[in-house]
């Protein structure tokens, strides 16, 4: 019953494709997830790393 | 553990950074600099005046080019990031490097191996891969010297003050991690001897994990620790935060995730498996995402410092330098699109492309960073700001006049050699050369684009010499006060909790569905969606705890390395081993290779030796353009034995995939003389030596020994009957050129040159292994 079949797969590696895209998708999702959820103190503390100066800071 | 581990909670320490390693390895950028552009001058020259290779062996342009993107790569850009990575991360940790031997180790071992590179390369001591050149004693030393820096890093992270890990640290944990992998994969030799070895890979897959490591070198070692510097660097001297820093998240890992599996589309339209060619497009197009969103993110810092870009040399290369990120990831995809690459693959568009990388992405960055960091690392003022602007003016017109003019030659390239006629089924230009010659004056303008960019380059020698010439090097501090460690989080936390094992569930139960039919599907439909269902309703029974996880992991540098592991294995493990398997197996398209003979195999080794595999390929595309000019397309067969594989990446002369028996042996002997007595307006060098040097023999039978080894199959035979078949061979040639009027010694190496291209394109056919599936087909159709 290939018809019902959603992607014809001839070799069995033509699956990897597809893992490799939910795998992508769901790392995606999930980052944006957990990017987003940050608490605005903890973005404002990473975002001021860099920025501390020192006494060789020449402006 | 760090000196002041046992002071109380709460107490107040000042931290002397170990900046002494940073301007070493500063100083040594900007040098090997020098050395890298110079020779990528000189070899600009050769491809414009062929008289400019001397005649002398070391100084071809075979033997040259390896040195050009082996310093440029290795040499300047790893000494800038690792001087980036040094500063950078001793002031967001808010610790000083944890070793000061280790940090000596990392930069005179570094130093070493680039000598080392220096030496051997025009010597000829090759591997005969791209960006592989390295002999294996080398490789080892790098992957010591690699395991020192990363020791060092790791250990800089153990002793920090700072929990959090800015977003810069995972860049550089990436760079780490991942270039050790792309690194020891593609190295993997079977030494004939102290300065030689043989790729375990052969064919198709030693192409292909030529390009997952040549891809992601790219990736892993001239763009991810380069971000992380963008990432410290612009917002520290625009003097603003970075815009977003929740986009820099979403950068990262989509970055790190995505690139890993885009390296195939360095082979498209080859002999390599159409699902790996799709899925090298697909990943590279998907790139355009969070190349640019890092982009955006790196300009848009810039939001309200804009004013300080006209007058700030330092600003000015990093609005530049990410410009020119945004510009060349704009480009790579576009390149990976099948019909796209079948116009520019193999032509100067790709050297635009790898160009306006190095020298506007690379070497704009690198530039800021010094003007950046000479005057705090001497505490003194930039010598001359003026001289600064202009080297950025200098070196931004040598860059557009070399990328436009080898944008210019790259597109000519393509549509000569692809032009037909006559419906077509004729060459618009049969001849090869006319290629080349259409191209000159752009050759010329490449050439002096180089040569700009280079004597901008020399504007930044001369600032940071007078900068740092009779000032104190001085050392950065900060204080920092003792706080109580938090519990880690250890590797299983990393991995097991909810969110990271519903995205583990979620990608089994669609690919399930997608792959399997019927019932099974169904179910595994349905699973798919429970597990969101389920996913939401974790998120929303825990609300700020569900998102506790990815915060932690921030503080934890042990999971959120072995996470990074895990997103750079999976794209590297899925492509690599299906191809392993493949080749192992019967699909080698119904032709296999001959192997070489042993005097066929000496001549391999010369070639190259010499480098022919730069400009010329060996791997007849699927396009029309390319069959009527070099015959039937290659099959996977017709490279197995080839270690390494040597189907190439530039056609700066033909290819050769299928060159054997296509002219006499006198005709290779007069061409390697002098090509233009036979090929009037060839730009290739000639080989007197090879007229001259006799072809090593005695080490024959350890070649094939090895060969064996690897699974070619040579059959048994005595150093005597090795050294029986080569003169045999000799002789059939020696007496075949006689006869047309040239003499020379049977031992002489241009001898086993000829004997080796004129075995290319010579294979068996193969009948298929009937499989189970095959008989049944075939019993069925005699039963109808």
């Amino acid at each position: 019953m290939n018809i019902f079949n959603r992607i014809n797969i001839e070799q069995w590696q033509h699956v990897l494709s597809i893992v490799s895209m939910m795998l992508f998708l769901c790392t995606f999702v999930i980052i944006v997830v957990c990017s987003m959820g940050m608490p605005r103190t903890k973005l404002t503390h990473m975002e001021s790393l860099p920025l501390d100066k020192e006494p060789t800071d020449h402006d | 553990m760090h000196d002041h581990a046992r002071l109380p909670v709460g107490s107040k320490v000042t931290i002397e950074f170990n900046d002494g390693v940073v301007r070493q390895f500063l100083i040594a950028s900007i040098l090997w600099g020098v050395v890298g552009m110079l020779v990528g001058v000189v070899i600009a020259l050769q491809l414009s005046f062929w008289q400019m290779n001397f005649n002398l062996p070391w100084l071809t342009f075979g033997r040259l080019r390896p040195l050009h993107t082996n310093s440029a790569i290795f040499a300047f850009v790893g000494n800038m990031l690792f001087a980036g990575i040094y500063y950078s991360t001793q002031r967001l940790v808010k610790a000083r490097l944890a070793s000061n031997v280790l940090s000596q180790i990392h930069f005179w071992g570094w130093q070493m191996i680039i000598v080392a590179a220096a030496i051997t390369l025009p010597l000829g001591l090759t591997r005969g891969k791209e960006y592989a050149e390295l002999i294996w004693p080398i490789n080892i030393a790098v992957v010591v010297i690699w395991v020192v820096f990363a020791v060092n890093f790791f250990w800089t992270l153990a002793r920090r003050n700072e929990p959090s890990l800015y977003v810069a640290i995972w860049f550089y944990i990436a760079t780490i991690v991942t270039v050790a992998v792309l690194y020891i994969v593609n190295h993997l030799s079977f030494p004939t001897s102290w300065v030689h070895s043989y790729s375990i890979f052969g064919g198709v897959q030693d192409a292909l994990v030529e390009w997952w490591y040549g891809h992601n070198a790219v990736a892993f070692f001239l763009t991810t620790p380069v971000l992380g510097i963008m990432y410290y660097f612009v917002p520290k001297a625009a003097g603003r935060p970075v815009y977003s820093y929740r986009l820099s998240i979403v950068h990262f890992w989509s970055l790190v995730f995505i690139y890993i599996w885009a390296g195939s589309h360095h082979l498209l339209n080859t002999a390599l498996p159409n699902w790996l060619q799709s899925v090298g497009e697909l990943f590279s197009l998907m790139l355009w995402a969070p190349s640019w969103g890092g982009m955006l993110n790196g300009l848009l810092t810039l939001r309200g410092a804009w004013h300080k870009v006209r007058t700030d040399p330092v600003l000015k290369f990093f609005a530049a330098g990410v410009t020119f990120y945004g510009m060349a990831t704009f480009e790579g995809p576009l390149l990976a699109i099948k019909s796209v690459n079948a116009l520019a693959h193999y032509s100067d568009w790709i050297i635009a492309h790898v160009h306006s990388g190095t020298l506007g992405w690379n070497g704009f960055m690198a530039a800021g960073m010094f003007y950046y960091l000479a005057p705090r690392l001497w505490n003194r003022k930039l010598h001359s700001t003026a001289a600064a602007n202009m080297h950025f003016w200098i070196g931004l017109v040598g860059i557009l006049l070399y990328v436009a003019s080898m944008w210019v030659s790259g597109i000519t390239q393509g549509l000569m050699l692809s032009a037909t006629r006559d419906n077509g089924t004729v060459l618009a230009y049969p001849n090869f050369v006319d290629a080349v010659t259409a191209t000159k004056a752009m050759m010329y303008t490449r050439a002096f684009g180089g040569t700009l960019y280079l004597a901008g380059w020399l504007m930044l020698v001369w600032n940071v010499w007078k900068t740092a010439k009779g000032a104190e090097p001085v050392n950065g501090s900060v204080e920092v006060f003792i706080e109580e460690k938090k519990p880690g989080m250890g590797v299983v936390g990393g991995f097991f909790n909810v969110p990271v094992m519903s995205c583990v569930l979620l990608v089994i139960c669609i690919t399930g569905w997608a792959a399997m039919s019927g019932v099974a599907s169904g179910i595994a439909g349905w699973l798919a969606i429970l597990t969101v269902m389920a996913a939401i309703m974790h998120k929303e029974f825990m609300g700020q705890k569900w998102g506790e996880w990815y915060e932690k992991l921030l503080e934890n540098s042990l999971p959120f390395t072995a996470l990074t592991i895990l997103a750079v294995l999976v794209g590297g493990m899925v492509e690599l081993i299906p191809t392993i398997i493949i080749n192992q197996a019967e699909n080698i398209e119904g032709v296999r290779q001959i192997p070489y003979t042993p005097l066929e195999l000496a001549g391999r080794d010369i070639y190259v030796r010499e480098g022919c595999y730069l400009c010329h390929s060996q791997m007849i595309r699927t396009l029309v353009g390319d069959v009527l000019r070099y015959g039937d397309y290659s099959k996977l067969g017709e490279s197995i034995y080839d270690h390494p594989f040597q189907w190439g990446s530039k056609r700066i002369g033909p290819d050769l995939a299928r060159e054997g028996g296509k002219y006499p042996n006198l005709w290779h002997f007069n061409h390697m003389q002098n090509p233009r007595d036979v090929t009037p307006g060839s730009i290739m060098p000639n080989y007197p030596w090879l007229y001259t040097d006799k072809t090593n023999v005695e080490i024959l039978p350890r070649k094939i020994d090895v060969m064996r080894k690897l699974g070619v199959p040579y059959p048994a035979a005595t150093e005597e009957e090795i050294q029986a078949a080569v003169e045999s061979q000799e002789k059939g040639i020696v007496d075949d050129l006689k006869k047309a009027g040239a003499t020379v010694e049977p031992d002489r190496e241009i001898v086993a040159v000829i004997a080796y291209i004129q075995k290319l394109g010579k294979s068996e056919k193969v009948q298929p292994k009937q499989t189970e599936s095959g008989m049944k087909t075939a019993a069925a159709n005699n039963v109808h």
